[in-house]
C-alpha cells in the first residue's frame, strides 16, 4: 500500500519522540553536572512523553471515524531475506500506547520531585523514556521478530529501573529475582517463536495466521502455544509465575512500581493476546488462561490480606487484578463471549490508572515519612488529607465499588461468565463469575483496613509531622484521581474506543 | 419546560450529596458545626418530595427521559447495548419517597437533640454520611435502569457502614459488627448484580421495563436463577431467615438516630427494590413457583423473631428481633403474588417504617433520660415519662397489629392474600405469628413503661419537648394511617396496576 511520507511518519512518531528523548536526555544529564539538573531533566523527559502522547493523540484522530485497522508499513530491509520491520497501527495497539504514554507523563511528573534526592537520573529517565518508547513500539508492531525486540527492550529497561536505588539490597535482590524469571520467560517465547517459524516459514502476524488454518492441531504448534503462554506469564504475573512481583514492585521507586503495575505487566500481557490471536482458538488456550485467571485472582488476594508493607500490598493487589484481564480475555477466546474481551480491555486502561494512582499516593506518604508499613500510617489522613483521599479513592475503585472506573470494568467481565454460560447452555461457567465476583469482596478486606488506617483518629508518631506531598506529586496524583472518578461516572469515553479494538478481534476470533 | 418535575426530581438526589460534601469540607476547614445546614436540607428535600406528589397523580408514571443525550455506555456489536440514566417516579417509589424522607428528617431532628447529651466526635462527618446515606436511597428509588440502580444501591452501603462503626456504641466490638454489616450487604448486593447481568445476558437490556418484556420469552430455568438471585440478593438486605444474622448486632450497636434510619428508611428501601425486581421483571407463572418456598421462609422468619424479640432483655435488639420478625410478614404478602398481598407488603413496609422510627425513638428517649438499656433494670416509666409511655404503647398497639392502629390494615390485606393461596396451613401459621407479635410488643411496653419503678430511676424526668414534637408526628401519623388507610391504598392500587406479574384483583 502506498501511502504518503507524512502519514509514514506519523506512524514513527511517538517512538522517536521517546528514543530521541532518551538520548537527550541522557546527554543533558552528563554534560549539565550541576545543581539544578534533577529538575531541568525530569522536565525536559516530560516534555517529549507530552510530544508522544499528543503524536499518538495525533494518530488517532487520523484513525477515526474508527477503522479498525490502517495497515501503514514502514519496511525497512535488513537484508535481502524478507525480514521488515513492519508497524500496523489498530485500535488494538493504540490502546496500549495512549495508556503507556498517559502513565508516562504523569509518573515523569511525578518524579521530578519524587527522584530529586537519587543520583543517577540522567539514567532514570532516559530509562523511562525508553521503557515507554519500547512499549509503544511493542504496541505497533506486526510481525512476531520485532514483537520480541521490543518485548526485550521494554523488559532491559524495567530491570534497570527496579535495581534503580543500588546502595541498598533489597532493590538488587529484587532486580535479579526479576531478571533470572524474565529472561528464562523471554527465552521461552524465543523457542516458541523460533517453532513457529519452522512450521510456516514466516514471520509476520497476517500470514503466520493464514498459515495455521492448514497446520492446525499440530503437536509443535501446541508446544509453541504452551511456551508462549508460559513465557509471557511470567511478565504478566500469572499464578505460579507471579512470585518476581512483589519483591520487584515494592522495591522499585514509586513512580516505576506505578508503571510496572500499571502499563508494563500489561504490556507482557497483551503480547501474549498479539500472539495468541495466530492460532485458531478451537485448540483451548481459552480455558487454560481463564482457569489460571481464577487461580492468580485467589491467590493474589489471599497473599495481599497478609501484607503489612503497602507497597508489597499493592504488589499482590496487580497480580489479582492481572487476573481480571486474564479471565476476560480468556473467557473471550474459549467462549467468544464479546463481553470478555471488552471487560478484559477496559480493565486494562482503568487498572493501569487506579493502581498508577495508589501507588503514586503511597510513594508520596513514603517520601513524607520513610516507611513502607502501613500501621505506622495510622491517622496520616489528618496530616496529607489530598493524598489520603485519593488513596481511598483507589483503593475503592480497585475493589470495584461504583461509581469509580473500577466497577465499570470488572462488571462487564462478570457480564462475560454469565454471558458465556447462556450461550453455551452450560451453567456451570457461571462459576467464573461467582469468583471473579467473590475476590472482589474478598479485596475489600485489606483495601479498607488500609484507609481505615489511614483515616484512624489516633495518629502515629510519623504521621503526626508529615506535611502535605508536594505540589508537583499532587499534581500527577490529582490527574490521576480525575481519571478514574470520571471514566467511572462516564465509561463511554473509553468504552467508544475499545469497541474498534474488540471487533477486530471478534472478525480474527469468529465469536459473537 | 418539556419536564416541569425535573428539577424537583434532580434537587431530591443532589441536594443530598452536594450538601453532604459541603458539610464534610466547610466543616473541617472552618471548624463549625454545621448540623442545623444538614437538617434544613433534609426538610427542603421531604418539602420536595410533596410536591411531586401531583406528578404521580397527574401522570401515573412521570418519567424523565434523558434519551436526547448520549446513554453512559455502549456495549456490545454496534454498540446496541446501552446503559442510560433516566429518571422516573411512580406511585411506589412516591410511598417509599415520602417514607424515607420522612423518616431521615425526623432521624436527624431527632439526632440533634439526642447528641447534645450524648456527644459524638466529628459531628459534620456524622451528618454528611447520613446525607449521603438518604442521596442513595432516594436515588434506588428513582432509577429505571438496572445498573443505575445498583449504583444508588452502592452509594447506600459505605455511609451505612461508616455510621454504624465509626460511630457505635459498642467500641470494644464496633469494628467487627461493622465488617459484618458490610460484608453482608455486600454480598447480597453483589448477587443483585449477578441477577441483573444475567437479565442484561439474557435480554440485551438493563431498563427494568424494556427487559421485563423481553423476559418472558426465555427459557424458564434460567429465568427462575435469575429470580432466584434477586430474592436472595434482597432477602439479605430486607434480613429475613437465614440471612437475618447482621441485624440485631447492627441494629443495637448502631446510634441510635442511624437504627432509626436503618429500621425505618433502609428496610422499606429493601422491600422496594424486591418489589420493583420481582413484578417488573418476571411473568405471573414464573412467580407463582416461587410461593411455596417464599411463603414457608417468611413464617419461619416470623417465628423466629416473634420468639427472640419475646425473651430478649436489651430494649433495642427487641426491636432489632421485631424487624426480623416484619420482614417475614412482608416476604408473606410477596409471596403470595396476588394483588391484596402484595399491596398488604407495601403498606406494611411503609407502616412498620414508621412504627420502627417511633419505637426506636421511645427507646431512644429512655436512653438518653435513664441511661439504661435493659428491661430487667427498668420498669414503671409511664408515671415519670407520661407522654413518652404514650408513643411507646401507641406504638406498640400498632405493632401488635390492633385496630384502630395502621400495623392492623396493613396485616389483614397481607393474610387476606395469604388465605387467597392454596397454603392456607402457612396461612394460618402466618396468624398464629400475629399472636406472638401481639406478646412481645404487649411485653415490650409493660417491662419499660409499666410496672414497678426501680429506686434509682425515681428522679427521671419527661424528653425534652423537641423529642416529644417528633414523636408526636409520628404518633399521629400511625393513628391516622390507621383510620384512613385510603390515603396510601389509593397509591398502593395505582402501584400495583403497573406491575405485570401479579393477578387477581383487590
Amino acid at each position: 500500500m502506498e501511502f504518503s511520507l507524512t502519514l509514514q511518519t506519523l506512524i514513527l512518531l511517538p517512538m522517536l519522540c521517546l528514543f530521541i528523548g532518551a538520548f537527550l536526555t541522557y546527554l543533558i544529564g552528563r554534560i549539565c553536572y550541576n545543581e539544578g539538573v534533577p529538575k531541568l531533566i525530569g522536565v525536559v523527559s516530560l516534555l517529549f512523553m507530552l510530544l508522544s502522547l499528543l503524536s499518538i493523540y495525533w494518530l488517532y484522530t487520523k484513525l477515526s471515524p474508527p477503522i479498525s485497522e490502517l495497515p501503514l508499513e514502514y519496511p525497512t530491509p535488513v537484508d535481502s531475506t524478507s525480514i521488515f520491520l513492519n508497524l500496523k497501527v489498530d485500535s488494538l495497539g493504540l490502546l496500549i500506547a495512549t495508556v503507556a504514554a498517559l502513565m508516562g507523563t504523569i509518573v515523569s511528573l511525578y518524579s521530578i520531585t519524587y527522584m530529586e534526592k537519587d543520583r543517577g537520573l540522567d539514567r532514570y529517565y532516559s530509562l523511562l523514556l525508553m521503557l515507554v518508547g519500547a512499549i509503544v513500539g511493542l504496541a505497533f508492531v506486526s510481525d512476531v521478530f520485532s514483537l520480541y525486540v521490543f518485548f526485550e527492550l521494554m523488559c532491559i529497561s524495567s530491570y534497570a529501573l527496579v535495581a534503580f536505588r543500588k546502595d541498598k539490597w533489597e532493590p538488587i535482590e529484587a532486580g535479579f529475582k526479576y531478571i533470572v524469571m524474565s529472561v528464562t520467560g523471554s527465552i521461552l517465547v524465543l523457542f516458541g517463536i523460533s517453532i513457529i517459524f519452522s512450521q510456516t516459514g514466516k514471520l509476520d502476524f497476517a500470514s503466520i495466521q493464514i498459515a495455521m488454518t492448514s497446520v492446525s492441531n499440530n503437536g509443535a504448534v501446541n508446544v509453541s502455544i504452551i511456551l508462549f503462554i508460559v513465557g509471557f506469564g511470567v511478565k504478566a504475573a500469572i499464578v505460579p509465575l507471579h512470585t518476581w512481583l512483589p519483591d520487584a514492585h515494592a522495591a522499585a521507586p514509586s513512580g516505576i512500581s506505578a508503571m510496572l503495575s500499571g502499563i508494563v505487566i500489561e504490556a507482557g500481557f497483551f503480547a501474549m493476546i498479539r500472539v495468541l490471536l495466530m492460532f485458531s482458538t478451537d485448540i483451548g488456550f481459552g480455558l487454560i488462561l481463564a482457569i489460571f485467571a481464577v487461580i492468580t485472582m485467589t491467590v493474589g488476594n489471599l497473599l495481599a490480606l497478609a501484607q503489612t508493607d503497602i507497597k508489597r500490598m499493592l504488589a499482590y493487589s496487580s497480580v489479582t487484578q492481572m487476573g481480571y484481564i486474564v479471565l476476560g480475555i480468556g473467557l473471550g477466546f474459549e467462549y467468544g463471549a464479546r463481553a470478555g474481551f471488552e471487560g478484559g480491555l477496559f480493565h486494562i486502561f482503568t487498572h493501569a490508572f487506579m493502581k498508577g494512582l495508589a501507588f503514586l499516593c503511597a510513594g508520596a506518604i513514603i517520601y513524607r515519612i520513610s516507611t513502607r508499613n502501613i500501621e505506622e500510617m495510622r491517622g496520616i489522613g489528618r496530616t496529607m488529607p489530598f493524598t489520603a483521599v485519593a488513596f481511598a479513592i483507589a483503593g475503592l475503585a480497585l475493589a470495584g465499588v461504583p461509581p469509580l472506573s473500577g466497577f465499570m470494568s470488572k462488571w462487564i467481565i462478570y457480564k462475560a461468565g454469565v454471558d458465556a454460560a447462556v450461550a453455551t447452555n452450560n451453567l456451570t461457567l457461571v462459576v467464573f463469575t461467582a469468583f471473579a465476583v467473590a475476590n472482589s469482596v474478598l479485596s475489600l478486606g485489606y483495601y479498607l483496613p488500609a484507609i481505615n488506617t489511614m483515616f484512624s483518629s489516633d495518629i502515629s508518631e510519623k504521621a503526626k509531622n508529615a506535611k502535605e506531598a508536594p505540589i508537583l506529586m499532587l499534581a500527577a496524583i490529582g490527574i490521576m484521581a480525575f481519571i478514574t472518578i470520571i471514566i467511572g461516572i462516564y465509561p463511554d469515553l473509553v468504552l467508544k474506543n475499545i469497541e474498534p479494538a474488540v471487533d477486530f478481534i471478534i472478525k480474527l476470533v469468529g465469536g459473537k | 419546560m418539556l419536564y416541569p418535575y425535573e428539577p424537583l426530581m434532580l434537587s431530591i438526589i443532589m441536594l443530598p450529596i452536594m450538601s453532604s460534601v459541603l458539610v464534610y469540607c466547610v466543616g473541617v476547614k472552618t471548624k463549625t458545626d454545621l448540623k442545623y445546614a444538614a437538617v434544613l436540607t433534609m426538610i427542603f428535600v421531604f418539602v420536595l418530595a410533596i410536591m411531586l406528589i401531583p406528578a404521580v397523580q397527574d401522570y401515573n408514571i412521570y418519567k424523565v427521559s434523558y434519551s436526547g443525550a448520549e446513554p453512559i455506555a455502549h456495549l456490545g456489536k454496534d454498540g446496541s447495548q446501552t446503559i442510560s440514566m433516566d429518571m422516573r417516579i411512580d406511585s411506589l417509589s412516591l410511598i417509599v419517597l415520602l417514607l424515607t424522607s420522612l423518616v431521615t428528617t425526623l432521624a436527624m431532628l431527632f439526632s440533634m437533640q439526642y447528641h447534645k447529651k450524648r456527644e459524638i466526635e466529628n459531628s459534620n462527618s456524622y451528618y454528611a454520611c447520613m446525607l449521603l446515606f438518604a442521596a442513595g436511597m432516594f436515588g434506588v428509588l428513582f432509577s429505571t435502569d438496572m445498573i443505575q440502580f445498583y449504583l444508588f444501591w452502592e452509594l447506600m452501603l459505605i455511609p451505612s457502614y461508616l455510621l454504624v462503626t465509626y460511630w457505635g456504641e459498642d467500641k470494644k466490638h464496633s469494628q467487627k459488627i461493622g465488617l459484618k454489616y458490610f460484608i453482608y450487604t455486600h454480598i447480597g448486593a453483589v448477587l443483585i448484580l449477578i441477577g441483573i447481568l444475567f437479565t442484561f445476558t439474557l435480554t440485551g437490556k438493563t431498563d427494568m421495563e424494556t427487559a421485563g418484556a423481553f423476559l418472558g420469552t426465555k427459557d424458564a430455568n434460567l429465568v427462575k436463577i435469575t429470580a432466584s438471585l434477586f430474592i436472595i440478593g434482597f432477602g439479605i438486605k430486607m434480613a429475613v431467615f437465614p440471612f437475618h444474622s447482621w441485624l440485631p448486632d447492627t441494629y443495637s450497636n448502631a446510634p441510635l438516630p442511624i437504627s432509626v434510619m436503618l429500621a425505618g428508611a433502609m428496610s422499606s428501601i429493601g422491600v422496594y427494590g424486591l418489589i420493583r425486581f420481582l413484578f417488573t421483571l418476571f411473568t405471573h407463572d414464573i412467580l407463582m413457583s416461587f410461593t411455596y418456598i417464599l411463603l414457608i421462609v417468611a413464617v419461619i422468619t416470623q417465628f423466629y423473631g416473634a420468639i427472640m424479640a419475646l425473651v430478649e432483655k436489651n430494649i433495642k435488639r427487641i426491636l432489632a428481633y421485631s424487624s426480623i420478625s416484619q420482614a417475614g410478614y412482608i416476604l408473606f404478602g410477596i409471596g403470595t403474588a396476588v394483588s391484596i398481598g402484595v399491596g398488604g407488603s407495601i403498606l406494611h413496609a411503609v407502616n412498620n417504617g414508621l412504627i420502627k422510627a417511633l419505637l426506636f425513638m421511645v427507646v431512644g428517649a429512655v436512653i438518653l433520660m435513664t441511661g439504661i438499656r435493659y428491661t430487667d433494670q427498668l420498669g414503671g416509666l409511664a408515671g415519670k415519662m407520661p407522654f413518652t409511655a404514650f408513643a411507646g404503647v401507641v406504638g406498640a398497639l400498632a405493632l401488635a397489629g390492633i385496630p384502630p392502629m395502621n400495623g392492623f390494615v396493613s396485616e389483614w390485606m397481607i393474610l387476606a392474600g395469604g388465605f387467597g393461596t392454596a397454603y392456607t396451613v402457612l396461612a394460618i401459621l402466618a396468624v398464629i405469628a400475629s399472636i406472638f407479635t401481639m406478646a412481645y410488643s404487649l411485653r415490650f411496653v409493660k417491662e419499660i413503661f409499666f410496672g414497678e419503678l426501680p429506686k434509682n430511676l425515681e428522679s427521671t424526668k419527661e424528653t425534652s419537648l423537641k423529642i416529644s414534637l417528633v414523636l408526636a408526628v409520628l404518633v399521629l401519623l400511625c393513628v391516622i394511617i390507621g383510620i384512613v388507610p385510603t390515603l396510601v391504598t389509593g397509591f398502593i392500587r395505582n402501584a400495583l396496576g403497573l406491575f405485570r406479574g401479579i393477578l387477581g384483583g383487590w
